[in-house]
């Protein structure tokens, strides 16, 4: 400013056109500058994790057969209780064509084998832990008593663990030196050797659930080696409405990985034997992201189907990968994906989606139409939040032309909850987020990390609450044991997705939602939390108790 | 250099060190209207940090905000053609203009969670309306005489920097 003030004339001829400009121009191109910047250094759309890259080569997508997980026989149907056994081990599978990789698993498969249940018949699955760690199983979507919960320290010790001998001279749990958050100790721990019986009352509405593993510290490696499987609850009235059925029904459970230059699956692990030191190495505290797509275990795999009705039920078993999916024919044409369920069962009414955006751990049923596709075309299912080989699915190959007496029913169910925001007796307010945890990096629920002897939330059995959810990047949120509605999300109506019944809601960065439940079926110490399997070994979980 | 060539040719300017008594009842609109829209969108961020700690209600807050916001900048856009109009001064409408037009961007990228657009063009148009505030507080708002031809060359020159000021 050359010329600052003129006093004599009262007027401040503070500066020239050209320092005007000169400035304006600066500003103007600072802000152009600051702004592509962030259009060029973000992730749009946004995404939470870091993706690893396979050290061996990948193969072309839709050449591998689409495998479909076997049904788990029961090895007794007596008393009206199903009883199935699983032995959880360590094995070894062609995931990639021509390459072995080892894996932990639920009866030697990845996925585990499926157990086929009707509502109202409970089921007892006796688990035997022949892995190197503690395990503990969580059927996720499933109406549990809380001792078959899968609560993160009711750890199944394997044989010549550090605490099993411990356990056998006094015949109590919960005082083993190693056990739960690196030397946190749970009194209230339920400590097995070998074995536990999980047994599942499925008073619950016909959903898909899926079991897997839920170790304190480690659910997130655990799941990633292949500890997840899917149970599927049905009852007459779902069967009576004509859906397709039989080998139209499909289950897919998709999940991420990527292989190690041995073909092993690869993971950021601070300890690889998973037994003492958790968490992932600093780039992957965000979540861990594959590079390859898994359906049922096979990569990008392809799937031969009749010109007719199919049921997909859709599984993101992803540890932090969320997707859109998009149904797209070789023609450019996008199929309409019609949702009949949510993660807790069949919808009111079907609505129909172009694109169905699915979070970890969420589930959602739809009915794909091939019918009126010529004999040899190809519908490859796409994910519009991919990029490079992320961005495919799997693909179906029309081959035959069939009669289809499936059908679509207007009405799917009735007996939905008709919670108003009015019942809620109380209203609590989350927040999702990063923070400090043990002088390092965590993820907090209320700003404060998990802690098993710490009673976050303390509800009457029956009490209907609604729940407050913020997020500051994507967060999955998940309640164990019930289903809640979306009254909100963002301030503004629920998006068309999250219609029906959900035990997960998928929170984008910024964003809310606003939630209603009734807290009934069983009492005792249940949890919350992020299903972004790191977040979730990092702290981002909470005690819902309920008395 | 600039300031005697200016007090040459206007030697019956009275001498008064009060800026403000010179700026015209429009210009005092401006002045007020810049204000408000200031103290509103310093709320702005106040309100998302409020949200993202947790309290549901700031989300409430942030989207009434940005309603306030966005309506005291087409207000403000209003005055600012009042001004050109009255006082032929048209960077008070250039200006309010950019501003308005980041704020309705702004607007609609928080309603679709475009955080990567939302978080720096937020701050932008913060630093923007600020820099207004002090140009419109700094210097009376005056009428611009009317400039050229009636006048000798000479005189033009510091007129057309005076319209210049931004």
């Amino acid at each position: 400013m050359r010329e600052p003030y003129d006093d004599r004339t009262g007027h401040a001829r503070g500066m020239t056109r050209r320092q005007v400009l000169g400035i304006g121009g600066a500003l103007g191109l600072m802000a152009a500058t600051g702004l592509s910047a962030s259009a060029a250094l973000s992730r749009r759309p946004p995404i939470t994790g870091a993706e690893l890259r396979s050290a061996v080569p990948l193969p072309p997508a839709f050449q591998v057969p689409l495998p479909l997980p076997s049904v788990l026989a029961p090895v007794s149907t007596e008393g009206g209780v199903d009883r199935y056994e699983i032995t959880q081990r360590e094995s070894t599978a062609e995931i990639l064509p021509g390459v072995r990789t080892p894996l932990w698993t639920y009866e030697g498969t990845f996925p585990g084998p499926t157990i086929e249940s009707r509502r109202g018949r409970p089921i007892t699955v006796t688990h035997r832990n022949d892995l190197p760690v503690p395990t503990v199983v969580h059927l996720h979507g499933g109406r549990t008593p809380a001792a078959s919960d899968g609560y993160p320290t009711d750890l199944v010790l394997p044989e010549g663990w550090p605490d099993a001998a411990h356990l056998r001279r006094t015949g109590e749990g919960g005082h083993g030196p190693e056990h739960g958050m690196h030397g946190m100790r749970d009194p209230r721990a339920v400590l097995t050797e070998l074995t536990r019986d999980y047994t599942f009352p499925l008073d619950q509405r016909p959903a898909l659930l899926w079991y897997h593993d839920h170790r304190m510290d480690f659910t997130a490696p655990a799941i990633w080696r292949g500890l997840a499987g899917l149970q599927i609850v049905r009852d007459d009235a779902e069967d009576s409405l004509g859906l397709p059925a039989g080998r139209r029904e499909l289950p897919l459970m998709i999940a991420d990985r990527a292989f190690a230059a041995d073909g092993s699956l690869d993971y950021p692990a601070l300890d690889p034997t998973l037994r003492e030191r958790p968490g992932v190495r600093g780039s992957y505290l965000a979540g861990v992201l594959g590079d390859v797509i898994l359906v049922n275990g096979a990569p990008w795999p392809v799937h031969e189907v009749d010109a007719a009705r199919y049921r997909l039920r859709l599984l993101n078993a992803s540890n932090a990968r969320h997707y859109e999916f998009e149904a797209v024919s070789d023609d450019g044409r996008r199929l309409d994906l019609v949702q009949i369920g949510a993660d807790q069962g069949l919808l009111a009414a079907p609505v129909t989606h172009r694109r169905l955006p699915i979070a970890p751990a969420e589930r959602y049923d739809v009915i794909i139409d091939f019918s009126h596709l010529p004999v040899g075309s190809r519908v490859r299912v796409v994910n519009r939040l991919g990029s490079g080989r992320t961005r495919d699915v799997m693909a179906f190959r029309v081959v035959r032309k069939a009669a289809d007496d499936s059908r679509i029913p207007r009405t799917l169910s009735n007996e939905l909850p008709a919670w108003r925001r009015s019942d809620a007796v109380r209203v609590r307010d989350f927040s999702f987020r990063a923070g400090r945890m043990r002088g390092g990096h965590g993820w907090l629920i209320g700003g404060l990390p998990f802690d098993p002897t710490r009673s976050d939330v303390t509800v009457s059995l029956g009490d209907v609450e609604v729940w407050r959810l913020i997020a500051d990047v994507h967060h999955p949120v998940h309640l164990h044991l019930v289903g809640f509605q979306v009254l909100s999300r963002g301030g503004r109506p629920p998006l068309p997705h999250d219609a029906g019944l959900k035990d997960t809601i998928s929170l984008r960065p910024g964003e809310s939602a606003e939630i209603i439940t009734r807290f009934d079926g069983y009492r005792g110490r249940y949890l919350f939390h992020c299903h972004n399997a790191e977040h979730e070994d990092m702290g981002m979980m909470a005690n819902l108790e309920i008395i | 250099m600039m300031a005697t060539a200016a007090n040459r040719f206007r030697p019956a300017m009275p001498v008064r060190p009060d800026t403000a008594h010179q700026t015209k009842p429009s210009g005092w609109v401006l002045r007020v209207v810049v204000s408000a829209h200031v103290v509103a969108i310093v709320g702005q961020p106040v309100f998302a940090g409020v949200y993202l700690s947790g309290d549901y209600d700031g989300l409430r807050w942030h989207a009434a905000g940005a309603d306030v916001v966005t309506s005291i900048g087409y207000l403000q856009v209003i005055v600012a053609i009042v001004i050109w109009v009255r006082l032929r001064q048209i960077w008070p409408l250039l200006a309010t203009a950019a501003v308005v037009a980041a704020e309705t961007v702004q607007y609609f990228a928080g309603l679709n969670g475009a955080l990567w657009l939302h978080l720096p063009l937020g701050v932008m148009t913060i630093v923007g309306l600020v820099v207004l505030f002090i140009a419109v507080w700094r210097r009376p708002l005056r009428r611009r005489p009317r400039p050229p031809r009636e006048r000798a060359q000479t005189v033009q020159e510091p007129e057309q920097r005076e319209a210049g000021h931004a």
